[in-house]
């Protein structure tokens, strides 16, 4: 069987599948940007494709997206092919890129009105699209303002409604959070649930690992052009090889809260913090869950005024995925 | 303050010498001098005075390039720092106004004058071919080093004031365009009426305004080198002629005014920072009473409504131009009836389609350099390119949204056929019967792609790149056509009355058209994907 029957028999009965990735190597002049990278990213999903600065993601969001053409490896999207079915595959994707790609002088209505008329929706089609992406995003009252007038959080809303125009079927965001502030990131995660219930798979890159977790069904992590994992984002936190750990912060001070934490069921480790309130408690996620573990703390009758997940395990698994040195 | 200027010096200089395009130009330079000479070496058994014809073909090329120069390269002094943010950061630094304009302007200042002294020890040779003295030499590079610091600080002052290169660059072509087309025409219509006109306020104008125009006539470096080049400026060798002449004072005098102004002028424009936003028309608002000449909503040609609204100036700027070229069109009327006393609508109908046919080329040149690049300017190209639809599609959707802006140029052009029907009949006729018409249209065509492709290789001054290329291949061309006549000179009857070289020219330039259809196309593909 060759390489590429293969591909093919791999490939073969994966219609839940979205992106289908294999073997994909790229290489700029002297540059290997990406070496044998392989991952799936099934439909409906919101898949995380993380990595830190010059590990590839830009390249392999551009050749999911037809801008590049692979020079080997194979990428399929909706089972189409990248390299011979460029305009079906364009039908049905949005792209995102990094940068602010927008025509500033316009104002937003116009913008949307470009690109629903270039993507052949007729006149009476458009008012209703425009209608409905404003409204998703939150933008229908600056309908009438010039881009160059947005703040950049909402010139990346408007850059968020553009994709959206065509309806398509995958979202691909490159860095869509880079640069907002901390509200606007949230709303654009909120944004980005409301689409992943409407059905759309998105998929989005990102150098920060913790900052999706939340919200990502699955993730790829990326270095130097490698795959370092590809999978479910749950899995992820459990090959870590600490236990989640979360922090617990209590209304007054008690000598003995450490001791009563340890003592709960599926604790596996409790460290005080610098704040005499604040404990950091690490779990064994095989003998209990997050809900389990918060009501054995409730039913210690202790004043409980704060319970957070603690990120630094997340960077800590990022860390331990990556490789260290400048890019 | 020095410490300042000279560490900004250091740094544009370092920038600029490490730049490849300026090694290539350099080495361009000295290959176009090399050619020069052993056109004028070949050429000596035919032509008289080869040495002349040499320094003449180099001094013309210098100016030019010192014009195309002003457009593309001073122009970008101050605008460059305003448009990569950094001039914040040059002030807070400490750098005071005087030192950072001294400091941008001399490291051009620089370059230009080591292009001019890479040329000199071969224009001396052209001594030693006969027909020029060192006199004239002297004194062509002093009036082109004057025309240098006089469009190096006309082209600082636009930058100090402009927003973005684009502007300074459109502000020095006016400029120019002023000081090399108004005052010979001031002085035509002042000899004309002071020899013509009867005693009366016409005649008092124009002797009011005639020493003004002859002095600013005097002060054009194409006054001074027709001067400079004249046998009698080389033929008085006993009495030699001041290489300062009016041109090369009034150069100097004009440049450290424009330096001043600039300096003047500095903070006052550059206390507010610029908008990295691209400026909309007043009148394209969607609101308010000009929403007549708005953009209204996208046409079923997308591409096209874009490009003729936001790149081509839509409406508004094709009201614009109807307005101007209709104001031509009376211009010609009266000085038609001015100057010759009769209307004849004939030779207006004539001047008019003249008159439009360079107005068009002009706005389609413009245009050639805009079209693509803004694309790139924005960031936009990329998104474009997710279309569903092929790049040769969007390519040409997006041309003809730009050839939209044509109308007024093209109304005026039917007017001027209505009026001289029998010019228009000629104008077919030469497309059937003039081969050299279709030599003309493809070097055209070839112009107009090779500013569309050199816009996508540099941030600006794509048009003024196109037209020096332009000029300096014309002159190989030119040389080159020439010498091949000259060797086989004994079997031109071969080619009969011409046609059949023009139809090999044509036959040339079509297929350069087609060759560089094909490098926008991968350029342009290579973008999308940077």
């Amino acid at each position: 069987m060759s390489n590429n029957d293969a591909l093919e028999a791999d490939t073969s009965g994966s219609n839940g599948t979205a992106i289908d990735v294999r073997g994909l190597s790229h290489t700029f002049k002297n540059h290997r940007a990406l070496a044998g990278v392989s991952f799936q990213v099934n439909r409906q999903e919101l898949h995380g494709f993380v990595g830190p600065n010059g590990a590839g993601k830009t390249t392999t969001l551009k050749l999911i997206c037809t801008l590049l053409r692979p020079q080997s490896g194979r990428v399929r999207v909706f089972q189409h092919d990248v390299v011979r079915e460029v305009n079906q595959i364009r039908k049905r994707i949005g792209f995102m890129p990094d940068h602010f790609s927008m025509y500033r002088q316009m104002t937003v209505f116009e913008y949307l009105d470009f690109f629903g008329a270039a993507y052949g929706f007729r006149l009476s089609e458009r008012n209703r699209i425009i209608k409905d992406v404003l409204e998703l995003t939150d933008m229908d009252g600056r309908k009438d303002d010039l881009i160059s007038g947005l703040s950049r959080g909402m010139q990346q809303r408007v850059s968020l409604a553009r994709v959206l125009v065509n309806d398509p079927d995958l979202l691909l965001l490159d860095e869509p959070a880079s640069g907002l502030d901390p509200r606007a990131r949230i709303e654009l995660m909120e944004i980005l649930r409301e689409l992943r219930r409407m059905g759309k798979t998105i998929f989005i890159s990102s150098h920060i690992l913790s900052e999706l977790a939340e919200l990502c069904d699955s993730v790829t992590i990326i270095d130097r052009g490698r795959v370092k994992y590809s999978g479910a984002m749950k899995e992820l936190l459990s090959r870590t090889d600490e236990h989640p750990v979360y922090k617990l912060t209590l209304g007054v001070e008690s000598e003995t809260a450490a001791d009563k934490l340890r003592a709960v069921h599926g604790v596996t480790d409790v460290e005080a913090t610098e704040v005499p309130t604040e404990f950091l408690i690490s779990y064994d996620w095989t003998e209990t869950d997050t809900n389990a573990l918060l009501a054995a703390l409730l039913e210690l009758g202790m004043p409980i005024v704060g319970f957070s997940e603690d990120r630094k395990h997340l960077n800590q698994a990022f860390m331990d995925l990556t490789e260290r040195g400048v890019r | 303050m020095i410490g300042s200027t000279v560490a900004l010096l250091t740094r544009s200089l370092r920038i600029d010498s490490r730049l490849l395009r300026h090694q290539l130009l350099q080495l361009f330079f000295v290959f176009v001098v090399y050619m020069s000479l052993v056109y004028a070496h070949l050429a000596m058994d035919y032509l008289g005075a080869p040495g002349l014809m040499l320094f003449q073909s180099m001094a013309w090329m210098n100016l030019v390039f010192i014009t195309l120069a002003g457009l593309g390269f001073f122009a970008s002094a101050i605008t460059e720092e305003k448009e990569e943010d950094t001039l914040g950061l040059l002030k807070m630094a400490g750098v005071r106004p005087a030192s950072l304009l001294l400091g941008k302007s001399t490291s051009r200042l620089i370059t230009a004058g080591v292009l001019l002294s890479l040329q000199f020890p071969f224009t001396l040779l052209a001594i030693t071919l006969g027909g020029v003295s060192i006199e004239q030499v002297l004194a062509v590079y002093l009036s082109l080093l004057a025309y240098i610091a006089l469009v190096a600080n006309l082209a600082l002052f636009w930058s100090v004031y402009s927003h973005r290169t684009s502007g300074a660059a459109t502000g020095v072509f006016f400029t120019l365009l002023m000081f090399f087309v108004v005052p010979p025409l001031v002085e035509e219509w002042c000899q004309s009426t002071i020899l013509n006109s009867a005693i009366g306020w016409e005649r008092d104008v124009a002797n009011f305004f005639h020493p003004i125009s002859e002095w600013l006539y005097s002060t054009s470096i194409v006054t001074r080198t027709i001067e400079i080049m004249r046998t009698t400026f080389a033929a008085t060798t006993t009495t030699p002629k001041s290489p300062f002449g009016v041109q090369v004072v009034s150069n100097f005098g004009a440049a450290a005014f424009l330096f001043a102004m600039s300096w003047l002028m500095f903070e006052r424009c550059t206390r507010n920072g610029t908008t990295a936003a691209p400026a909309r028309a007043v009148s394209l608002n969607r609101l308010g009473a000009m929403r007549l000449f708005g953009a209204g909503r996208a046409w079923s040609l997308p591409l096209v409504w874009k490009d003729f609204h936001f790149i081509a100036g839509g409406f508004t700027m094709a009201a614009v131009k109807f307005v101007f070229y209709g104001l031509l069109v009376g211009l010609f009327a009266y000085l038609q009836e001015r100057w010759n006393y009769r209307f004849d609508i004939e030779d207006l109908g004539e001047a008019t389609m003249v008159a439009m046919y360079i107005a068009g080329g002009i706005e389609l040149s413009l245009l050639a350099g805009r079209v693509f690049q803004t694309e790139l300017r924005w960031s936009t190209w990329q998104t474009l390119t997710m279309l569903p639809k092929s790049m040769p599609e969007l390519v040409y959707t997006k041309v003809a949204g730009c050839l939209f802006t044509l109308g007024p140029a093209l109304f005026y052009m039917g007017l001027g056929a209505m009026m001289y029907p029998a010019g228009m009949a000629d104008f077919f006729d030469n497309i059937v019967t003039e081969s050299w018409f279709w030599v003309m249209l493809f070097v055209y065509g070839f112009f107009l792609h090779l500013t569309a492709l050199l816009s996508l290789y540099v941030k600006w001054g794509a048009l003024p790149l196109a037209i020096g290329l332009m000029i300096f291949g014309y002159i190989f061309f030119g040389m080159a056509v020439s010498l091949v006549f000259m060797l086989i000179s004994p079997s031109l009857s071969w080619f009969g009355d011409g046609d059949v070289i023009a139809v090999l020219f044509a036959i040339f330039f079509l297929g350069l058209n087609i060759a560089m259809e094909f490098a926008i196309g991968m350029r342009l593909r290579q973008l999308a994907a940077r």
